[in-house]
C-alpha cells in the first residue's frame, strides 16, 4: 500500500495552512466510478417479463404461490411472502388479485405479520400488468438483514403467460423505513407451490433463473 | 507552565473586530486532530503547558479560573500539528456473523495490513483580559476557539487491488468496512468570566457553543457481511452546534500565584448530554444510490460526548523550579452509541439486558438505521512535569511525561475509534522574545502499546442493525505532536504599576525558599534602595532584597521604575 500524491500534498498542507485532509464524499464517488466501470450493463434487474403467446384465463392460475422480493441491494436475500392468487374478469379484462404473508427469514416457512389483500390489478391483452402496491409494512421476522420491521413502496411489472406457474419481472420503489433505500433495478419471482405451505428449498429471484442463498442469513446465526 | 508574572505585563488595546473577524475566518479551517489521549480527545494546545494550573488563554478551556490570574491583555495563538502513523492488521474471526471467506481471486481483500500515515494541523486561538477592580477583587474575561475533541483518518489504499476488474472494493483497503476516510470533531467557540479574591482564591466560567461533525465513508452492503460482490459505500455527513459550558477553581494558598496553584476545573458534555447532528447518509448498494434526492436522507447521528473532571497542582519550591502534577477524568462511559435514524426518530438500543438482543433497538425505535457500538469506558489520565528557568525568566525550559488509558474495550475497537494505553514525554521551552511576546515549542511524542484483538471483536455479534464486520486484528500506532504557541501581552489600563508592587511583595514573602545569588549584583544597587522601604514592613530588608532580583536582568527595566511611584498602593 501507498500513499496517495494527494495525501503527500494534503498532510504537507494541512501543517502550513491548518487544513484538513479526509475527503469522504470523493471517495465516495470514487467507488461508484469504479463499480459502474466494472458493471457497466446495470441498467435492470434481469426481469423480463416480454410479451407472451396466451395469457391464462379467469381462475386458471388461481392457487397458492411463494413470492419473492430480490432487492438489488442483495438480490440473492429475497424477502419471502407466502401468496394466494386470483384472477377474474374484469371490465377491461383479466383482472389479478393477491394476498401476501411474509415468511419468516430464518425458516423460509413460518407465515408472520400481517396478510395484506392486494388488487385487482389489470392484465393487459398481452398478459403485461402493472401492480402499484400501496405502503407494506413487514414485520422484521421476514427482515433477511435485519430485526428492522421494513416499509416498502413498491411497484412490479411482469407478464402472465400460460400456465403462469412462474411468473417473474422487475420490482421499482422504495423502503421508506427504517431508512430510504431505493429498490430500483429489483426483481420478483412467484412461483407455484405444489401443495400449500410446502415451499420450494431451491428459490428463483428473477427471470433469468438466478438463485437464491441457501444458507441462512447471517442474523439468523445469533 | 504557569506564565511568570512579568511576562504578561505590557500596554494594548482591546480586541478588535478585526481579530473577531480572524477568529470566525480561522474556525473553517479548523480541523480535529487525532486521538491522543483516551477515545478521541485531543486537546493538547499550549502543549505541555495547557493544563488546569495555566493562566494564559489556554485556561479558557482546561480551567476558566485560571485566567483570573493573568494580567492585562494576553492574546494566544497556537498551532498543534499532530504526525500519525496507524496499521491494522485485519485478523477476522471466521465464525463471525458476516464473515464470507475471501474468493480465491481476492486473496487478502479482508485480511491483512492496512495503514495510515497523516498530518493534521489544528489552531486554537484566544484572547484573556484582567482588571482589579478593587484591592481584593480582580476580574477576567477572554474568548476562545479550540477542538477539545476530534479525529480524522485518511488510509493508504490497497495497491493490490488496484483496477481490480471484478471487485471495486477491496482497494480501499482491509479497514474499509469501519473507516476509508473519515473526521469527527468538536469545535468550541467559548467565552468565559473569572473572578480572584485576595490572590487566594479564583472561580472561572466558561460558554459557549460547540459545533460538532462527522463526515465518514465506509464500506456496507445490507447484508451487512464482508461478500465482495455484494459491496457498497455509505457515506455519513452531519453536523449540529450545541451549547457547552465549563467551570474551575484555582487556589493560590500563599498569596503568590506562582508558588503554589491548586486547580480543579470541570468541562460539561457539550450539549449537556444526548445530541443529535443533522445530515445526510446516502448509500450506493449493488449500483444504486439510495434514498430520496439521489440518495440522501434526511438522518440523525445520536450520540453523548463525555465530560471531564480535572485536578492539578503546581508549585515552584524556587523562583527557578516548578513542579506540575495533573490528573483528568474522562467520562467515557457517556458514549455508548453512534445511531443513526431518520430525521426526528428516536433511538434506544438495548444492552442485552432487557430481555432484548443486544445492540436491538428498544420499543419505539424501530426505524433505526445504523447504530454504532461504541461502549466506551470511562477513563483517567495523569500526567508529571516540570519546568526551570536556567538563567531569569525569559527562558523557561520544560518537560513531562503522561500515561493515559485508553477508553474504547476490546469489543468495539475498530479502524474508525482506535485508542490505546499509552506513555508521553514532552519536552520543550517557553522564551521569552520582547517585553510583549513570547512562545513556547513543546514535542511531545506518544508511545503506544499495540492491541490485539484478534477473536475479541464483539460488533459482527450485535443483533442488527448495531452489527457491522468484525474488527479483530493487530492495531499499532505512533503519534508525534509538535505545538507553536505564541502569546502577545500589553497592559491597557497601566495594571503594570500595581501588579509590579505586588510581585515585589510576594517576592519579599517568597524569600525563604527563593536562591538569591546569581543575579543580585547586577540589580540590587538599582532596586534594592527602591524596594527596601516599601517591603520593609513584611520582611526583613537584606532578605528582601536579592528576591526580586530573579527577574533581571530582563526584569530590571520593568520593575524599577514601578516601584517608586508604589507607595500610595491601595
Amino acid at each position: 500500500m501507498t500513499a496517495r500524491p494527494s495525501l503527500v500534498c494534503c498532510a504537507a498542507f494541512s501543517a502550513l495552512a491548518l487544513f484538513g485532509c479526509p475527503n469522504a464524499e470523493a471517495e465516495f464517488g470514487e467507488f461508484q466510478d469504479r463499480y459502474e466501470a466494472i458493471h457497466p450493463d446495470m441498467t435492470g434487474g434481469a426481469g423480463g417479463g416480454s410479451a407472451c403467446a396466451a395469457i391464462p384465463k379467469a381462475g386458471e392460475l388461481d392457487g397458492d404461490f411463494i413470492f419473492a422480493l430480490a432487492a438489488s441491494l442483495d438480490p440473492k436475500s429475497p424477502v419471502l411472502f407466502d401468496a394466494q392468487l386470483t384472477t377474474k374478469d374484469g371490465a377491461t379484462g383479466l383482472e389479478l388479485s393477491m394476498k401476501l404473508q411474509a415468511l419468516d427469514t430464518c425458516d423460509r416457512m413460518t407465515k408472520v405479520g400481517e396478510t395484506f389483500a392486494l388488487g385487482p390489478f389489470a392484465v393487459a391483452a398481452d398478459g403485461s400488468f402493472e401492480a402499484k402496491f400501496p405502503p407494506l409494512e413487514v414485520t422484521g421476522l421476514a427482515n433477511p438483514f435485519s430485526e428492522n420491521p421494513i416499509t416498502a413502496e413498491t411497484t412490479i411489472t411482469g407478464t402472465l403467460c400460460s400456465p403462469a406457474d412462474f411468473i417473474c419481472g422487475d420490482l421499482a420503489g422504495n423502503v421508506t423505513k427504517p431508512s430510504n433505500i431505493s429498490l430500483a433495478k429489483s426483481t420478483f419471482t412467484i412461483e407455484r407451490l405444489a401443495m400449500p405451505g410446502v415451499y420450494p428449498a431451491i428459490l428463483k429471484v428473477n427471470c433469468a433463473g438466478t438463485t437464491a442463498n441457501e444458507k441462512t442469513p447471517a442474523k439468523c446465526k445469533k | 507552565m504557569n506564565n511568570p508574572s512579568t511576562i504578561e505585563l505590557g500596554a494594548a488595546r482591546p480586541v478588535s473586530r478585526r481579530l473577531a473577524g480572524g477568529l470566525i475566518a480561522t474556525s473553517a479551517l479548523l480541523v480535529g486532530l487525532d486521538a491522543q489521549a483516551a477515545g478521541f480527545a485531543t486537546a493538547r494546545f499550549g502543549g505541555e503547558l495547557g493544563n488546569a494550573m495555566t493562566n494564559s488563554p489556554t485556561a479558557i478551556y482546561y480551567n476558566p479560573a485560571g485566567i483570573a490570574l493573568s494580567e492585562g491583555l494576553n492574546v494566544f495563538v497556537d498551532g498543534t500539528t499532530a504526525l500519525r502513523s496507524l496499521s491494522f492488521d485485519r485478523r477476522p474471526n471466521a465464525n463471525a456473523p458476516g464473515e464470507v471467506p475471501e474468493p480465491a481471486d481476492a486473496s487478502g481483500a479482508n485480511s491483512g495490513k492496512s495503514s495510515l500515515f497523516n498530518v493534521v494541523a489544528a489552531p486554537m486561538l484566544g484572547a484573556t483580559f484582567q482588571n482589579k477592580v478593587s484591592e481584593s477583587i480582580g476580574l477576567a474575561g477572554g474568548l476562545a476557539m479550540f477542538v477539545p475533541f476530534g479525529g480524522s483518518a485518511v488510509w493508504d489504499k490497497n495497491d493490490a487491488f488496484a483496477n481490480n476488474a471484478k471487485y471495486p472494493g477491496p482497494a480501499d483497503g482491509t479497514q474499509r468496512y469501519h473507516t476509508i476516510h473519515g473526521s469527527i470533531r468538536s469545535l468550541y467557540i467559548s467565552a468565559a468570566a473569572a473572578i480572584n479574591y485576595k490572590n487566594y482564591v479564583s472561580f472561572g466560567l466558561s460558554g459557549g457553543v460547540s459545533q460538532n461533525s462527522i463526515d465518514s465513508v465506509r464500506a456496507r452492503d445490507v447484508a451487512v457481511d464482508t461478500n465482495l460482490d455484494n459491496e457498497g459505500r455509505a457515506w455519513l455527513k452531519a453536523k449540529n452546534t450545541t451549547a457547552q459550558l465549563g467551570a474551575g477553581v484555582m487556589i493560590t494558598p500563599f498569596g503568590d500565584k506562582d508558588r503554589l496553584r491548586i486547580g480543579l476545573s470541570y468541562q460539561a458534555s457539550p450539549g449537556f448530554g444526548p445530541m443529535a447532528l443533522k445530515g445526510l447518509l446516502q448509500k450506493y448498494f449493488a449500483g444504486t444510490l439510495s434514498g430520496e434526492r439521489a440518495g440522501t436522507d434526511d438522518v440523525e447521528l445520536h450520540q453523548t460526548l463525555p465530560d471531564i473532571y480535572r485536578i492539578g497542582m503546581s508549585y515552584r519550591p524556587r523562583r527557578d523550579l516548578e513542579l506540575r502534577g495533573q490528573f483528568d477524568y474522562t467520562r467515557w462511559s457517556l458514549f455508548q452509541d453512534q445511531c443513526i435514524t431518520n430525521a426526528g426518530e428516536s433511538c434506544e438500543i438495548s444492552h442485552g439486558d432487557d430481555g432484548l438482543k443486544d445492540g436491538q433497538p428498544k420499543p419505539g425505535s424501530e426505524n433505526v438505521s445504523v447504530n454504532l457500538p461504541r461502549r466506551f469506558s470511562n477513563s483517567v489520565s495523569a500526567r508529571v512535569g516540570a519546568s526551570y528557568w536556567p538563567t531569569n525568566e525569559n527562558l523557561e525550559l520544560y518537560l513531562g511525561v503522561g500515561i493515559d488509558q485508553h477508553a474504547i474495550p476490546n469489543e468495539t475497537v475498530e479502524p474508525s475509534m482506535v485508542d490505546f494505553d499509552s506513555l508521553s514525554t514532552a519536552v520543550g521551552a517557553r522564551a521569552r522574545f520582547t517585553k510583549h511576546l513570547q512562545g513556547s515549542l513543546t514535542y511531545t511524542q506518544f508511545f503506544y502499546a499495540s492491541r490485539d484483538t484478534t477473536g475479541l471483536s464483539n460488533l459482527a455479534n450485535y443483533a442488527a442493525p448495531s452489527n457491522s464486520p468484525d474488527s479483530g486484528g493487530i492495531y499499532k500506532q505512533s503519534i508525534g505532536v509538535i505545538d507553536v504557541n505564541f502569546q502577545a501581552s500589553f497592559d491597557p489600563c497601566g495594571q503594570q504599576v500595581e501588579q509590579s508592587e505586588r510581585l515585589a511583595e510576594k517576592s519579599a514573602v517568597d524569600a525563604p525558599v527563593t536562591p538569591a545569588p546569581v543575579v543580585a549584583p547586577v540589580v540590587a544597587p538599582v532596586v534594592a534602595p527602591v524596594v527596601a522601604p516599601v517591603v520593609v514592613p513584611e520582611a526583613p530588608a537584606p532578605v528582601a532584597a536579592p528576591v526580586v532580583v530573579p527577574e533581571a536582568p530582563a526584569a530590571a527595566p520593568v520593575v524599577a521604575p514601578v516601584v517608586a511611584p508604589v507607595a500610595p498602593a491601595h
